[in-house]
């Protein structure tokens, strides 16, 4: 059982710093912004694991109060980026 | 038989994440890479939480488990919907292999 742990957990981080490099890379803000919704999730999947590791279900908790707050700020952003385009229109 | 179960759930919940992080680096074009992460993300995460409330057994886990993956199934789309709508207002470039592009036939005859 443990190895499957470390698996889990080394594909996750694999798949965090991918995600980074397009953080970086990202030719646009909305890249970024989709890079940081997905780097939000994936930090979710790695405290699931990690609660089931550890046995301290407290970090379920934890993880929903990240994911609401990656929704959150995905929709502000999208609202930002609307709203932007919007005053160069009435210009 | 059950440390199997949560076993398979968490490997193939990292393996859809790892995917989804892939894909959000490899697609061409920003509408490709949110197809990749908005579908294989939520897969991935709502696996990793149903191997939580699998192995914890405890009601208010798995309760609570449960919702985090209803609010996941719920948001996912709704981001996912709201940022490619921000981004084509935006003119975000479509991938050279775009074939159809229906939206814009519709605003030209708005315009």
């Amino acid at each position: 059982m443990t190895i499957v742990f470390i698996v889990v957990e080394i594909m996750l981080a694999v798949a965090i710093a991918i995600t980074f490099i397009r953080l970086v890379l990202g030719p646009t803000m909305v890249n970024r912004v989709v890079a940081l919704d997905l780097m939000a999730i994936l930090v979710v999947g790695m405290m699931a694991s990690e609660a089931v590791r550890s046995g301290e279900h407290a970090l379920l908790d934890v993880a929903v109060v990240v994911g609401i707050t990656a929704f959150i700020g995905t929709v502000a952003f999208a609202v930002l980026i609307d709203r932007d385009r919007g005053d160069q229109q009435d210009e | 038989m059950n440390n199997l179960l949560i076993t398979f759930c968490l490997l193939s919940g990292a393996f859809f994440m790892l995917v989804a992080a892939i894909g959000i680096l490899k697609l061409p074009d920003l509408y490709q890479r949110l197809h990749a992460s908005s579908k294989a993300a939520t897969l991935g995460v709502a696996l990793l939480l149903l191997g939580a409330a699998l192995h914890s057994g405890d009601m208010g886990v798995v309760s609570r488990c449960l919702m985090a993956i209803a609010f996941f199934m719920a948001t996912a789309p709704v981001g996912a919907h709201l940022i490619t709508r921000a981004a084509y207002n935006h003119n975000e470039a479509l991938a050279k292999e775009t074939i159809s592009d229906e939206w814009a036939e519709d605003r030209k005859g708005l315009r």
